[in-house]
């Protein structure tokens, strides 16, 4: 009884706020349709080839796979290795309920969650038996294995977090660390910089992979390898319980700091507060100096050392080394087939919508909270908010640059068309951004709430449909006429100073209008 | 017709949210050189009415004068005069201390050329000096309360609005604030405080204002209250406000209806 009113609690108190409106539900709602519309597709079209190729390289990919998960759990098992919610601490923790009983309920609400962002695995899973035309008893028993391996990684983050929180012992920490490079360090086998592979060592998500992999080829399961792989989750299973009767509710902490869906202000702002406390005193040499220049200067580098500190820029930088690979892998793909194009203009125009409204998403939920100080002073928000376009738009700009020129050095120089097209798309990104912050955002919202979905979407769709003149010019570059790209760049610059001057312009008149 | 010599002038004002009226036909006024407590329960409107003032919400209906000035007419040249202090104190908390009073002293248009100095003065007086250069996420509730003090006096101004402004303040900080407020009375200007803290407000402030539900119940001195609640010259705040509100009434009502509840299980 105990157990499952904890379980339903943390789904609740994690995924409940799901329901706060009808748009943030249909929102998680169509996203998981969507992941799993994917994962079904994934495990239709994934190549035959791959799947009954060289057995090998299936192998090593699917316990590199395997393995960071196990790094990912390793990793949160340094932080507690449970899901504590600041509720749980006050009311849960503060009444006789066993650990254990807690230990074995946020195990099971670990497990549901896993399976709600994970959720593309099962039809990815069916659909590829499907394909392979694979009898059903197969297919559990490969689904069975899969959950084994979830359940020993999520015991081994738990027992291990609980030991970190009672006995906070530095060697426990250095064996964790130890422990995740053995499972990532052989996925450098995968791109030829080891000489291990996965297939060499016998790691859990080795021995489960060839057993999966068994499965997928209709062979016979190694019974040797199937035993050896059960005796890490019977180890794990042994020492979860010796760890799970110890009493770690005094060391316990919140680890959750923003539930899924519509994630409270609170929330957020905790987690800010945690960035800015980590990262803040490494960025304090640059300082807001009040002597130097004038004022929309003042609250520009303001705003700067606002992004630098609370963590806003390295989120932002994050995703650029995400979008710098694909961009790479993309040029040195073109290289091979003597395109060049196709890959940097996917990466830098993406890139350069997406800089200002993540900015905006993560103003919106840190430094919104802020503008009294502007509202009560006698000042008008316009001033406010052309200095946060400024800083939006540099970023904006001087991001994708960043990404071009690692491009560049594989693909060759870029046309001035895309350079273009990335300026209008930056600038109109960020205007839009900053429109949508004044206009349309709630005075409190959360991270992933409807409204910030929307300033996403509105800023980067309205950016591509504002910036298409540039966009269609840079695919026919090659057709026109250097006098006619001419005629065009300028009126298109030209176009894009008079856009750029109505929208600051609305949202001027919009900041006027918001109330905090 | 504006009253000469007022501060802040008050008159009809109303204010609703999502067609719930939280304030309903308030009038109220502070003169120069007096603490002015605002009074109610929680949900009163006390809040909305400092809002509205500084600027922060805008009113239905109504006339708000800040030093004469309507702030209708002119929506920012009237906060030169205001300080506050909000009762949820969002402070920017990548900033250091220094930085923060800095910031808010070149919004506040203070001469670039006094701001370290002014700084250096609240800083000195609230017992913030030696956490200058540390970041605002760093301090305790207490001490971001007294750093939101500081950022409401760096400019002098002369009307101060403070929404709960003891809160998380040790003893000694609470001390440090009310001589504070006393020494800028004493200057000739003036302290809005809205509180529920009626100790406090019976030992700072000079005239006291109660509200309900938005709407007036009676101002003036504490005397002058005790006489219209008819409590007896000893009576507390307390008790004058329990009665004012209505409270009392309903409080005694409650014990009765649970005596009711209850009495059958007693038996």
């Amino acid at each position: 009884m105990t157990l499952t009113t904890i379980v339903k609690f943390k789904i609740k108190e994690y995924f409940g706020s799901v329901r706060a409106s009808r748009g943030s539900f249909f929102l998680a709602l169509s996203g998981l349709a969507w992941l799993n519309a994917m994962g079904l597709i994934a495990g239709f079209v994934l190549p035959e080839a791959f799947l009954l190729g060289e057995p090998d390289v299936l192998l090593n990919a699917m316990a590199a796979f395997l393995s960071a998960y196990l790094a990912v759990f390793l990793m949160l098992s340094m932080r507690g290795g449970m899901t504590t919610f600041q509720a749980e601490l006050d009311f849960l923790m503060t009444s006789p309920v066993r650990p254990r009983v807690y230990l074995v309920a946020d195990l099971l609400f670990q497990l549901l969650s896993i399976h709600v962002f994970f959720s593309p695995m099962i039809p990815f899973v069916l659909a590829t038996g499907l394909r392979l035309g694979l009898p059903l008893s197969s297919l559990l028993i490969g689904i069975a294995l899969y959950e084994v391996y979830l359940v020993m990684g999520l015991m081994s983050m738990q027992g291990l977090g609980v030991i970190g929180l009672r006995w906070q012992s530095r060697w426990l920490t250095l064996l964790t660390f130890l422990l995740i490079g053995l499972l990532i360090l052989p996925s450098l086998g995968l791109v030829g910089f080891l000489s291990v592979n996965y297939s060499d060592i016998p790691l859990p998500a080795t021995l489960v992979s060839s057993q999966l992999i068994s499965l997928l080829r209709g062979v016979a399961i190694d019974l040797g390898a199937f035993s050896a792989f059960l005796a890490y989750p019977l180890v794990v299973s042994l020492l979860y319980l010796a760890v799970s009767s110890k009493n770690f509710f005094q060391y316990a902490r919140p680890t959750v700091a923003i539930a899924f869906g519509e994630a409270s202000f609170r929330a957020k702002s905790l987690q800010t507060r945690g960035l800015i406390k980590h990262l803040g005193p490494l960025t304090k040499l640059v300082t807001l100096d009040y002597r130097k220049g004038g004022l929309l200067g003042f609250l520009a580098r303001k705003e700067l050392i606002r992004v630098v500190r609370d963590g806003s820029l390295l989120m932002v930088l994050l995703i650029f080394a995400i979008y710098g690979a694909i961009g790479l892998t993309s040029a040195s793909l073109a290289q091979q087939n003597g395109d060049v194009a196709g890959g940097q203009m996917f990466s830098l125009v993406v890139y350069s919508a997406i800089v200002p409204t993540m900015l905006a998403v993560s103003w919106s939920t840190s430094e919104r909270a802020n503008l009294w100080i502007i509202l009560v002073s006698g000042r008008s928000l316009a001033k406010y908010f052309q200095a946060l376009f400024a800083v939006f738009a540099a970023l904006a700009v001087a991001i994708p640059l960043g990404l071009l020129i690692m491009v560049s050095l594989f693909a060759g120089a870029p046309s001035l068309w895309l350079l273009l097209g990335a300026l209008a798309v930056s600038s109109f990104s960020s205007a839009l951004s900053i429109y949508s912050l004044v206009a349309f955002s709630p005075v409190r919202q959360g991270a992933f709430s409807t409204a910030q979905f929307f300033t996403i979407g509105f800023s980067v769709l309205g950016a591509l449909l504002l910036s298409s003149p540039f966009l269609a010019v840079m695919t026919l570059e090659n057709a026109l006429s250097p006098l006619i790209q001419l005629v065009l760049g300028v009126s298109f610059l030209g176009y894009t100073g008079v856009a750029l001057y109505v929208l600051v312009g609305r949202i001027q008149k919009k900041a006027a209008e918001m109330e905090v | 017709m504006a009253v000469e010599n007022l501060l802040l002038e008050i008159r009809n004002l109303w204010k609703s949210y999502d067609g719930h009226p939280a304030v309903r036909g308030m009038d109220l006024e502070v003169q120069p050189g007096e603490i002015f407590g605002l009074l109610g329960p929680n949900g009163a409107g006390k809040t909305t009415i400092l809002k509205i003032v500084v600027g922060l919400l805008k009113m239905d209906k109504g006339v708000v004068r800040v030093d004469g000035m309507d702030i209708e007419e002119d929506q920012y040249e009237y906060k030169r005069v205001l300080g506050y202090l909000p009762e949820s104190l969002a402070l920017p908390e990548y900033l250091t201390v220094e930085e923060f009073l800095g910031y808010v002293a070149r919004v506040r248009n203070v001469p670039k050329d006094v701001i370290a100095q002014k700084a250096d003065m609240y800083l000195r007086m609230l017992d913030l000096e030696d956490r200058k250069s540390d970041l605002i996420v760093s301090l305790s509730r207490g001490m971001k309360q007294k750093l939101g003090m500081s950022a409401a006096l760096i400019h002098d101004p002369d009307l101060l609005l403070l929404d709960e402004p003891l809160v998380g303040i040790d003893p000694s900080g609470q001390h440090t604030i009310k001589e504070g407020l006393r020494e800028m009375v004493r200057q000739g200007r003036s302290v809005l405080v809205s509180t529920h803290m009626l100790d406090t407000a019976e030992r700072l402030c000079d005239r006291v204002g109660i509200i309900h539900r938005g709407r007036n119940v009676v101002a003036g001195d504490i005397k002058r209250l005790r006489g219209l609640a008819e409590t007896g010259e000893n009576s507390t705040l307390e008790q004058v406000f329990l009665k004012l509100t209505g409270e009392e009434e309903e409080v005694v009502e409650e014990r009765k209806r649970r005596r009711g509840l209850f009495g059958w299980f007693r038996r």
